[in-house]
This record gives C-alpha cells, structure tokens and sequence, in this order.
C-alpha cells in the first residue's frame, strides 16, 4: 500500500440491535490522490460505508484510520471533519439564508479561521469552481448545477485530505451533472485530494481510478452484476 | 449575523416572540420602577424640613397602620434632646372623583410646610377662613379642577380651599393638608395620630442615634426611625418586593415558555441544516452556543422593547389625573434588573431547543426529507 489516506478494515454496522448487518466485514484502502467510486443498489450499505469513512458515525466493529488517526478511538469526531473531510451530498444542502461565499465559509467558521482569510479563501473556491461572479447570491438565486458547485467548493474550504460525495449529481440534468463531476475530478487532479463518489450511475462510476461494489454490506468483485436486492 | 439570519427568516414568528418577551420585561419594569418609586418618595416624605426622626408604633406592618395616642407628642417633646416633636395624621377619603386622596393632617409649624411652596391662596394655618380649610397638592387641584376659593366636600363636610400648593414629592402633590383634628375626625380616629416628628438638637449621627434610643426606651410602644430608612423597617414594603420577585419569576417563565416554542420550531425546521453544519465539522458545543445566541439575541431586542414599553406604560399611569403621584424610579438597578430578566428568558427558553438541537445526528439529519 503506498501513501494511503484511509484503511478501513472489518467494518461491522448493524442497526436494529444487530438484525440488520448495514456492513459485515468491510475493507476498504484509499490513496492519496485516488479517485474511487462506490457501487451498489440501494439499500446495499454503500451510504452506510460512506458515513463510517467521512467520521460520520461509529463502527460496531472494525477499524478506521484516517490519516493515522485511528476514528473508533477518537472521541471528537467532528474535528475529524472538520480537518480531514469534506462533504458533497445528493441535495446541495446549503443554508438558505447565507450567500455562497457565506456557506463556503462555514467549515472555517468550525476551524476558527479568522474572517478576513476566510473571505479571501471563500472567494478562491468559488472562483475555481467558476462561480466568482455568484458569490453573493442566496442558494435560490442559483441554478442546481451551481448550487452544488457551491457545495463543491463549500467541501474544500477545510482543504480536506478525503472528500466523500454521496450522488452529488442525483438531482441533475445530465449537462449539470457531467460539469459537476468534471469539477470534482479535475479538481481531484489540481489539489491532490482522495475522491470517493457513492453513486448508482455506472456511467459515472466509470470515471474513477477504480470501483468499489457493495452488495448486503459487503464489497464484491467488480464486474459480477448483481441481482438487485 | 447567521443568528440575526436565522431569526429574520420567520419574521413574524420573531416579531411576534420579541414581542412577547418585551411585554414580560416591561411589566417588570413597571413593577420595578413603581416599587422603587414609591420606596424613594416615602423615604423622603418624613425627612421633611428639620425632622430628624420619626416615630411610629411597633409592630405595625404599614406606616397607614400606625396610631399613636395623641398625648405622646407633647410627651416627647419633653424628652431630653428633643427641640419640637411634631404630630401627624394621615389618611385616605374618597372624594368624588379620587378615590384615593391623601389627607394629611398637620399642626402648625408643621415641617411639612417647609416641603411646599405655596402658588396660590395662603398656607393652611394663615389662611382667614372660619369653616373647614384644606390645602391642596397642585396636582390633585388640577384633577379636581379646584381652585382657592372653592368647595371640596369630604364625608359630607364642607372644606374651603384656602390654597394650592407644588413640591417636590409627587406623593404631597395627590393629597391636601388640613388641621390634623379635621383629618382625625374624617377617619373617625380622635385623639390619635400617626406619627411624630422629631427635632433634635445636636444632630451628629451618634447623638440622633442615642435620642432615638432614648424615645424608644421612655415609650416603649413606638419605634424611632430616621425618615429616610423609615420603609426599610416595615414589613409591608419586603412584601411588595417580594411581589416583584414572584412577578419577575413568572415573566422569566411566561417569556421563556414563548422563546422556547420559537426556538424548538425553529431547530425542528432546521434540522437538516444541523446535520449539514455538524457534517462539515461544527462541534456540538458551536451548535449549542448558535442556538442559545439566537435565544438570547431575541431577548436582547425584548429587553430594549420591553423597556421602552415598561417606562412609557408608567408614564402613562402618570398622566392619569387620580394617579397623578404614581412616579417611576428609572435608577440603573430597573434596568439591570429588566436586562438580566431578557437574558434569563432567553436562556431559559434556548436551553432545551438548544439541547434537542446537539442530540440531533448529522445521519439522522441527512436522511431527513
């Protein structure tokens, strides 16, 4: 393994006092750089596996070391996020009374960044993901696409080692959806940060270094096609 | 700023909670600045001209449920030390119109007439009238519409208005001074008086002390006090701050119930917007700290309301002609009081939003639709 960001291994989520197995026994190993997606239908734990890289939530059993802090172990997990991770969902999940600039500030609200530098920082994000000219806008003065190009930008402020996007062009049309990737991937490719995208488009899977199938919480070889559960 | 945001989204909602908290802070101030007005005028309603002293009896809760017998004045003015010992009688008649008008009832040389300034008529014991004389406040002349010359009728008797007269104490002002047997008889209580004040000779703080000490041992049925800490020593007033207390307790839980409902909405509303913030790295401790400032923040703007609503609503019980002597004190403790009452409410009212928020989980959050 060279220079991994993240290994997991074993990962155990169960939910309901342990009838449902969400994971059973995952190992997954991120480098650093690396472009992943995770496959699977719904409901095969790809969001549940998702939560447990992003420091989300706990696992039962198994590890997770981040950068080498080990997660099962450390109690804030929320400094976790707030300096390792970022975060792009399905729905932009912006706070409708900031302005862009505002949102892409919040994750250096959580740092303790001074507001002049998390001005100038918001102001760089957006001009990369090409929003410079949105930056006062309110998220519903702005198209889907660029809402989640804010979000985008919003889930680097933090300058995050790792960062997890759970469909984030699962609201889109397909135009929106192809620029929104290419952002993310060719910021991947400007910053050096590891991407791991959770979607159910195989033609968008198809863009990452490599695929990751789950299936009933566990991982599959890639290529046997599932029988949907 | 996003606690300004986040509350200017629902504006009626804010409004609608500001408001409420402004009229729990007002009423507080009201009460607050009642109370102490009263307090202050009655400190100062017995430290008039040379009184050095004032004698009441003992044990009584209210200084309006003070008789002494009438003899006792003459009796300290016997006393060693003492210059003059001046009898007094108060009491409240209904007169139409007022339902609450202040009679005092003086002797000649009396100190209360060096605390008014006569502005029309004469003073009570110069005025040449034969029948009945009364001086009025100019406050209650006003309400009553009587000038000098007219007819005031108390308990059927005929009182000529010999005079009207200002001062300082808004309390003189909603009364009349009449000749103290006048003032007894209207209150059926002859041959009793009040209170007595006392003039002493040497006025140096251990000798007022020592001829206080002096009249207290000679009569043993009287409490000597200095005016200005008469109130102190009356039950009736602790009481009445006490009643504030109770009454700023429950505006502390009115208002608070209020904020709490706005704010619980409001983190129920936000609940998705929770997860997100907790996502991206916001601690529990900055979720917290978010909602108690948005709680506190409406609380500010209630107490600055509420203040405004609490001395305009005394002033405006002012104005009312009968309630002429009602006076607000605006000292730095009403509004102190009335600040960390908005505090309070905002405090109390986030403090369980505020905990529902941190117990929400950015998972259960995101899932949320």
């Amino acid at each position: 393994m060279k220079d991994a960001v993240l290994i997991a291994e074993g990962l155990v989520k169960t939910y309901d006092q342990g009838r449902i197995r969400a994971l059973d026994g995952v190992d997954v190993a991120l480098d650093r750089g690396e472009f992943v997606s995770v496959i699977g239908p719904s409901g095969s734990g790809k969001s549940t596996l998702l939560h447990m890289l992003g420091a989300l939530d706990r696992p039962d059993g198994g590890t997770v070391v981040l950068d080498g802090v080990d997660l099962a172990s450390e109690r804030r997990l929320d400094r976790v996020r707030a300096r390792s991770i970022g975060f792009v969902f399905q729905l932009h999940n912006l706070i409708p009374t900031l302005t862009a600039a505002e949102n892409v500030e919040l994750p250096l609200v959580a740092l303790r960044v001074p507001r002049a530098e998390r001005r100038r920082r918001a102001a760089e994000l957006l001009e990369a993901v090409e929003l410079a000219d949105r930056a006062r806008h309110r998220p519903n003065q702005l198209s889907g696409g660029q809402r989640q190009r804010v979000a985008i930008a919003r889930a680097l402020a933090n300058e995050p080692k790792l960062v997890l996007a759970d469909e984030p062009t699962g609201d889109l049309d397909q135009a929106a959806g192809k620029r929104v990737l290419d952002l993310l991937s060719g910021l991947r490719d400007e910053r050096g940060i590891t991407l791991v995208l959770v979607t159910h488009d195989l033609s968008l899977a198809e863009r990452a270094d490599r695929r990751i199938r789950i299936l009933d919480g566990r991982v599959v070889p890639d290529g046997s096609h599932a029988a949907g559960s | 700023m996003f606690a300004l945001k986040n509350l200017l989204r629902r504006r009626i909602r804010t409004i609608l909670t500001v408001l409420g908290v402004a009229l729990g802070v007002a009423t507080v101030v009201a009460l607050i600045s009642v109370s102490q007005g009263f307090r202050s005028q009655f400190n100062t309603f017995f430290a008039a001209g040379d009184s050095h002293l004032v004698v009441t009896k003992k044990g009584v809760s209210d200084p309006f449920l003070s008789y002494l017998p009438e003899e006792i004045a003459e009796e300290i003015a016997a006393t060693e030390g003492v210059v003059a010992a001046h009898p007094f009688f108060w009491g409240l008649q209904q007169v139409e119109g007022n339902p609450l008008f202040f009679l005092f009832g003086v002797t000649p040389g009396s100190p209360f007439f060096s605390e008014t300034r006569v502005v029309a008529g004469e003073e009570l014991y110069a005025a040449d009238c034969d029948g009945l004389a009364i001086c009025l406040g100019d406050m209650v002349a006003e309400h009553l519409e009587l000038g000098v010359g007219d007819t005031l009728v108390m308990a059927d008797e005929e009182f000529e208005v010999v005079g009207i007269f200002e001062a300082q104490v808004p309390l003189y002002t909603g009364g009349g001074l009449l000749r103290i047997e006048d003032a007894q008889r209207l209150a059926g209580l002859e041959g009793k008086l009040s209170t007595v004040l006392v003039e002493i000779e040497d006025i140096a703080p251990e000798a007022i002390t020592a001829a206080a000490t002096r009249i207290e041992e000679a009569f043993p049925d009287v409490k000597v006090s200095e005016p200005t800490k008469l109130v102190d020593t009356f039950d009736e007033f602790e009481l009445n701050e006490q009643g504030v207390r109770v009454f700023t307790i429950l505006a502390i839980v009115v208002g608070g119930i209020g904020v709490m409902n706005t704010m619980l909405m409001s983190v129920f509303e936000r609940t998705r917007e929770i997860g997100v913030l907790q996502a991206i790295g916001w601690s529990k401790a900055m979720i917290l700290r978010q909602i108690l400032l948005e709680g506190v923040l409406v609380c500010v703007l209630g107490g600055f309301l509420g203040i405004g609503i609490g001395v305009a609503g005394v002033e405006a019980i002012a104005m009312v002609g009968q309630l002429g002597w009602v006076a607000g004190d605006y000292g730095p403790r009403v509004f102190a009081e009335a600040f960390a009452v908005a505090i309070a409410m905002g405090t109390v009212g986030a403090a369980y939003p505020a905990f529902r928020a941190v117990r929400i989980t950015p998972i259960a959050a995101l899932r949320y639709e």
